[in-house]
């Protein structure tokens, strides 16, 4: 083993040098392609946006009801009877009939 | 290989506690059971690279007497590459640890999940090895 340990060595100090090897440019979606599925893909959008469709949803809820108590308070005419005058004043100038 | 250890590390994230040890130790001790099951596999199917097939500069750098011969990077792997098929899957690992990437035995212990002990017996034992195959391949025709 002696004899030989010069040698050893020089292979492993030379060899230390070799560069290291590149990953190719599209490593990372090649590892993303692997570890997303299509199905699970879709679960985790659903996951994100229904919240956010919840929340949407509320909003709109709350700002009409939120504009009918105003309105209502203010003493203005609410969605509901701003809503029926329109359809009689519609039914007087077309004569026709539009149940709101 | 690199890609099924990213793969396995996105799969198992799940299970990374960073109070047990830090993100670069986990995902080198996977690394290091994804190298070591491909050692494995690929041994079944390796043969021995003949002598004839080494490159021109290594042949010449086998030949010399001394150290004194210019030698490529890429040549001394082939010639390692060379030597150290016959070594056990845990011995080409600690060995290219110890002393390609110059890690310490704490830290190979550590990736292996091996007590210090063995790792200085393996990596004696790989070196003996290793020694003898580059005898062998400096005598052959």
């Amino acid at each position: 083993m002696k004899d030989n340990e010069p040698k050893l060595e020089k292979l492993f100090r030379t060899a230390r040098e070799a560069p290291a090897v590149a990953p190719p440019e599209n490593f990372a979606d090649q590892v993303m392609s692997l570890t997303a599925p299509a199905s699970a893909n879709n679960v985790i959008t659903i996951d994100f946006l229904l919240p956010k469709l919840a929340w949407a949803a509320t909003f709109v809820v709350a700002a009409f009801l939120s504009s009918e108590v105003i309105m209502y308070t203010s003493g203005f005419p609410s969605l509901t009877a701003g809503t029926e005058e329109l359809a009689s004043a519609w039914n007087s100038e077309f004569n026709t009939v539009i149940t709101p | 290989m690199a890609q099924d250890v990213f793969v396995k590390a996105w799969r198992q994230l799940e299970k990374f506690d960073p109070l047990k040890a830090p993100f670069e130790n986990w995902l080198s001790r996977m690394a290091t059971n994804v190298a070591l099951n491909h050692v494995r596999a690929e041994k079944r199917f390796r043969d021995q690279v003949p002598f004839s097939q080494l490159g021109e500069g290594a042949l010449e750098w086998l030949q010399q007497e001394d150290n004194s011969a210019p030698l490529e990077a890429m040549e001394a792997r082939e010639i390692l590459n060379r030597c150290m098929v016959d070594l056990t899957p845990d011995e080409q690992v600690i060995l290219t640890m110890a002393e390609i990437e110059g890690r310490t035995s704490p830290e190979i212990g550590q990736l292996t999940g091996k007590a210090a002990g063995t790792i200085r017996v393996t990596l004696h034992r790989a070196k003996k090895k290793l020694t003898d195959n580059l005898i062998r391949l400096q005598e052959s025709p």
